[in-house]
């Protein structure tokens, strides 16, 4: 039995009277014998690592004591001035640099914690990118951050010299309408930042400041959640808030979200109104603190206030701002301002149940002068409303059609706010609800908000069912998009553009799941009028020849293209950016079809014209730059691939926060690319990680699953684990014809099974299998299709193996005619097919033809891929033995010294062979 | 062969993140307190540590635990945390070395560091090896963090005294190796 684990093998090996020289023998991966070999070194010096535990450990390091930095230390670009105050998170400095020759004055605040991890540390340079993004004129801004040596944060803050809140308020003696101005100000700027998604956490009077211009100035905005400390896992282990102020959720460990700010804000407002913290669990209103009877000072509360002005309404709207349950809080701060302005105003505040006298009550007081009506008064307005009723119903039909994109609009965003305020954004990231969960809450919330009109919910549910393709979940675009078209059908004609959107999006997720035929079914009946619909009808025109390229219709399809193209560059508006579209998809289509010299030239053009347009990356080109990678290395250029590669990798990993299809794409390719470069070690993990992705997000039977299966086969294959290369390529091709795929990869996996039969010397099999999976390539792709390459290679090599080798020059001639024809000529099979027919033709005595065609084959070798050294070996030996056959012994013995360099002790070869190498290298000649 | 995961998750698992929590906080106030009590430069005898706490435990019935088996589990990962925490702590210090360089200096900072460092790659080691074999993993921490003897591990862990010096030699090779 082969050890499996890295303990199997070290466990084994250490029975072994030399373990090194056991280990040598049997574990072909040098990369894990390495690792191997340093658990036997370390075994053998009998070390101890950290040796005394824990006890000594903790006795050494002791107990850590910060100490505060001085004065005039530099931190970052800024220079310690003075210590404005500590925190049980942070202190912060006053502070300053030099900035184009002036003084810039920062608040410079130094977190307690470190940030250590790579991990840790783009995840906290992600937060203050967010932050220094929120500019409002009421929130200091974030204006540089950084992390210096050893993992020490700094965070510059505009320095905001000013007064608290409280204490402005009680210094300005200002009223309870001044204050309540003041807190409408403060909730609008909190509502801005929570619509960029982003939570304060630690308001409190000393972080909701009045300038000394007036102005009010909301400090360290999300600046708590850079200070919470995180441990390895990206838990947070002690979340920085102030307890006074903080939501029952902070104080619970719960989800901080803007309702958590929402409350604070409410406890502000009750200090503000009454001098007192109003969230001291007593639940008693602000106004019951300000009775009269309570003779205590208090600086802090309203001067002369009136016990009967805080009464009711504001009472009421600091007792929903701070309601235990979030549900129950207002939705938004802005909501809070709302309420605020409301009461400001004297209209009724939503923060009261609404009753008719309420309603009543409140018209009153707005109307004091109105209210000795007489009867006749009452009267005649209910006739001047009638009359009024009477001519809004002339001008709505007008007005509406006017107003209603503004409506839907509206409505939309608002909706989605609604979804993102839900979505709890501050939570922490493993309880944060995944994108996929919000699709789904969004469509659930969508069906049941009655607040929505027919045509806004029909809109949601198409922009939801694109955010499912856009993930890559299909069967939910599906699912929505049932639902949406129940609505369509009744509200819109069969050819009004909504209609054609979902259309257009069915057509999508039928392409996503591979079935192109299904596309097409949508897609044909409708394209001649795809002209009238601007930029829908260039996206429906793209898929459109998508669908086509996809079937194997691929004139119809470049003609497809070229309408989309001629369509695109119509339009009256960014006609330069859908024609570049156009373009990086017709290209990635073309190289996908291997019509690499057309794709490669639109790429490249389209490529540059995207690097020159400032177009921020997307999709489109991180499709394009896969392909282009896939183009260059089948083309041989391995420098040009490995970059394309990389930079789509990148790519993805920006576009997609969360694993997604196209990002598996890009690191299995890469991982795929390696493996054709023999950089085994380093294809691994891309390998496997593209594999898990891929199972996980598509399910075992998709065929870019079943890619990544062949790609881990290759793997295994390449490092000569050769029966689990066998397994992953058979569980491919049953998977194949289980599920019964008809895609060009389970030919190519046949191929594969057949190559590993060929290596296991079951030459009968692997014969069977190489034409078994030439008749599904050609059953699937037609007879001239590049993707026979493959399978036909497979079947050379297996008929040279069997003997069969007339037989193996009509393969390899076959193979060369369909590379010259497709403009393949310079790929890989080609190169591998010339080197099977030079077998042949060795085989069969044609020694004269032979020679110059292994030189070529060798010469291409060398340069194609110098670490791929097994073929190169082989090749060297046949090359050996024709020398020698035309009794050209000098450069016979060279040939075979060279290949003697390569592999002095060839593993799988036999031992014969071995010998008449050797032979051949002393004396040029064979036995 | 019994694991002794088997006795650890017999509670509900929120059950067993509240006594981890209690075991990890009454070990570090325990700690705490003991430093303080025995100076700078006496030492800590950790196995000790470990024990009082398990008495005090099970005299005021603060937490029950159904067997000694998941104590000691839950002790060892405390001691292992309040290490982590410590030399992270230690480490932060350092992290700080723009502007403390003067204030930290002498050998005794020198190896506090160094065993800071050698606390962080223990740490890391072990992760890696909690993932690659968790039971040899669970013998290091009963070890080094609870202070247990071979024997007293295998006993706990209801493992052939034989099985864990396997667990023990192919976990110190693994340490070792990764620490260097």
């Amino acid at each position: 039995m082969t050890p499996h684990t890295l303990r199997d093998w070290f466990e084994r090996a250490i029975e072994q009277a030399d373990p090194a020289a056991w280990l040598l023998d049997h574990c072909p991966d040098p990369a894990l014998r390495a690792q191997v070999g340093r658990l036997l070194d370390a075994d053998a010096a009998g070390a101890e690592p950290a040796t005394g535990g824990a006890v000594r450990l903790a006795e050494e390091i002791g107990a850590a004591e910060p100490s505060a930095p001085a004065p005039g230390l530099q931190v970052g670009p800024y220079v310690l001035e003075s210590l404005l105050g500590e925190g049980g998170f942070a202190r912060v400095y006053a502070a300053w640099r030099d900035h184009a020759g002036t003084r810039r004055e920062v608040a410079l605040k130094l977190p307690f914690r470190s940030v250590h991890s790579h991990e840790a540390q783009q995840q906290y340079q992600r937060e203050v990118r967010a932050l220094a993004a929120l500019e409002h004129p009421n929130i200091a801004h974030l204006i540089d951050a950084g992390i210096g040596a050893g993992g020490q944060p700094w965070i510059a803050l505009e320095r905001v010299r000013g007064a608290s809140i409280l204490d402005h308020a009680r210094e300005a003696r200002l009223d309870l309408a001044a204050r309540l101005r003041l807190m409408v100000q403060v909730c609008r700027a909190v509502d801005a930042a929570h619509r960029s998604l982003i939570v304060h956490r630690d308001l409190k009077p000393s972080n909701v400041l009045v300038s000394t211009a007036g102005q009010v100035k909301l400090l360290d905005f999300g600046i708590a959640k850079l200070l919470q400390p995180e441990d390895d896992a990206g838990h947070t282990a002690a979340p920085a808030f102030t307890p006074a102020y903080a939501a029952p959720e902070q104080r619970q460990g719960g989800a901080v979200t803007t309702a958590t700010d929402v409350y604070a804000l409410g406890v502000l407002l009750g200090e503000l109104v009454t001098g007192e913290r109003v969230n001291d669990g007593s639940g008693r209103t602000p106004s019951s603190r300000l009775g009269e009877a309570r003779g205590e000072a208090r600086p802090q509360a309203l001067p002369p206030v009136a016990r009967r002005k805080v009464r009711g309404d504001l009472d009421a709207i600091v007792m929903k701002a701070i309601d235990a349950d979030p549900a129950q809080r207002y939705a938004s701060a802005g909501a809070l301002a709302d309420d605020l302005e409301r009461l400001l105003d004297g209209h009724p505040v939503h923060a009261c149940a609404p009753t008719r006298w309420y309603r009543t009550r409140k018209f009153v007081t707005r109307h004091k002068g109105g209210v000795a009506v007489t009867m006749a008064f009452l009267l005649a307005v209910f006739a001047a409303l009638a009359l009024a009723v009477w001519q809004a119903g002339i001008a709505r039909a007008e007005a509406e059609r006017a107003t209603q994109q503004t409506r839907r609009a509206t409505a939309t965003r608002d909706f989605l706010v609604s979804v993102f305020e839900a979505a709890g954004p501050d939570l922490p990231r493993e309880h944060r609800p995944s994108l996929e969960d919000l699709v789904d809450d969004a469509g659930a919330r969508a069906l049941r908000d009655t607040a929505l009109t027919d045509d806004v919910r029909a809109d949601l549910l198409l922009s939801l069912a694109k955010v499912s393709g856009a993930l890559g979940d299909y069967e939910r675009e599906h699912a929505l998009l049932d639902r949406a078209e129940a609505d369509l059908a009744r509200l819109y004609a069969p050819d009004s553009e909504p209609w054609l959107r979902a259309r257009v999006l069915r057509a999508g997720a039928w392409r996503g799941q591979a079935r192109p035929e299904a596309a097409l079914a949508v897609l044909e009946p409708l394209h001649a009028r795809f002209a009238a619909y601007g930029g829908l009808g260039v996206d429906a025109q793209i898929a459109l020849a998508q669908a086509l390229a996809d079937v194997g219709r691929g004139e119809e399809s470049t003609t497809a293209f070229e309408t989309a193209r001629r369509l695109a560059a119509q339009l009256p508006e960014r006609a330069g950016e859908r024609t570049l579209r156009v373009d990086l998809l017709r290209s990635s289509g073309l190289i996908d079809a291997q019509r690499f010299s057309e794709g490669l030239a639109i790429a490249d053009r389209a490529l540059a014209d995207w690097k020159t347009s400032g177009r921020p990356p997307d999709r489109d080109v991180l499709q394009l730059l896969s392909a282009l990678g896939n183009a260059a290395s089948i083309g041989g250029d391995a420098a040009r691939a490995e970059a394309s590669y990389r930079e789509a990798i990148v790519l993805a990993e920006q576009l997609y926060a969360r694993p997604h299809p196209d990002t598996a794409w890009a690191v299995g390719i890469y991982g795929s690319f390696l493996v054709a470069q023999a950089r085994y070690a380093e294809a691994e993990p891309f390998i496997e990680r593209a594999l898990s992705m891929r199972r996980a997000l598509l399910g075992e039977a998709h065929p870019e699953t079943l890619d990544a299966l062949a790609a881990l086969g290759r793997l295994r294959a390449g490092q000569s684990r050769r029966e689990e290369a066998l397994a992953a390529f058979e569980q491919g091709v049953t998977l194949c014809e289980r599920e019964r795929v008809r895609q060009p990869v389970c030919p190519r996996l046949l191929g594969s099974v057949s190559q590993m039969q060929a290596i296991a010397g079951r030459s009968d099999q692997a014969l069977a299998t190489a034409a078994r999976a030439v008749a599904a390539q050609r059953e699937l792709g037609g007879p001239d299709n590049p993707q026979l390459l493959a399978p036909l290679g497979f079947l050379a090599r297996a008929q040279v193996k069997h003997g069969d080798y007339a037989a193996a020059l009509g393969t390899t001639d076959e193979l060369a005619r369909i590379a010259a024809a497709t403009g393949n000529e310079d790929g890989r099979e080609p190169h591998y097919a010339r080197f099977q027919r030079a077998l042949a033709l060795f085989a069969l005595g044609r020694n004269d033809e032979t020679l110059p065609l292994i030189g070529a084959v060798i010469a291409a070798q060398k340069q194609r891929t110098p670490n791929e050294r097994r073929p190169l070996f082989s090749m060297l030996l046949l090359q050996a033995r024709a020398l020698a056959r035309a009794g050209q012994r000098d450069e016979a013995r060279a040939a075979a010294r060279e290949a003697l360099a390569i592999e002095p002790k060839p593993a799988p070869l036999d031992p014969a062979l071995l010998a008449n190498l050797q032979h051949l290298a002393r004396e040029g000649r064979e036995h | 062969m019994i694991d002794s995961a088997d006795s650890t998750s017999a509670a509900p698992a929120q059950d067993a993140d509240a006594l981890f929590a209690q075991v990890y906080d009454r070990l570090k106030a325990l700690a705490g307190a003991r430093l303080q009590r025995a100076g700078p430069h006496e030492s800590l005898d950790a196995t000790a540590l470990v024990h009082e706490l398990y008495l005090r435990f099970g005299r005021h019935g603060e937490a029950r635990f159904e067997h000694p088996a998941q104590f000691f589990a839950y002790a060892a990962k405390a001691m292992r945390h309040l290490l982590g925490d410590r030399a992270r702590d230690r480490l932060r210090l350092r992290a700080g070395g723009d502007w403390q360089r003067i204030t930290l200096t002498g050998s005794g900072t020198e190896l506090a560091l160094q065993s800071a460092e050698e606390a962080m790659a223990l740490e890391q080691a072990l992760q890696k090896l909690e993932a690659l074999d968790a039971r040899a993993a669970r013998v290091v921490e009963l070890r080094y963090f609870a202070g247990l003897t071979l024997e007293q591990t295998a006993e706990l862990l209801a493992l052939a005294r034989r099985t864990v010096d396997r667990d023990w030699r192919f976990a110190r090779a693994f340490l070792q190796a990764e620490i260097g």
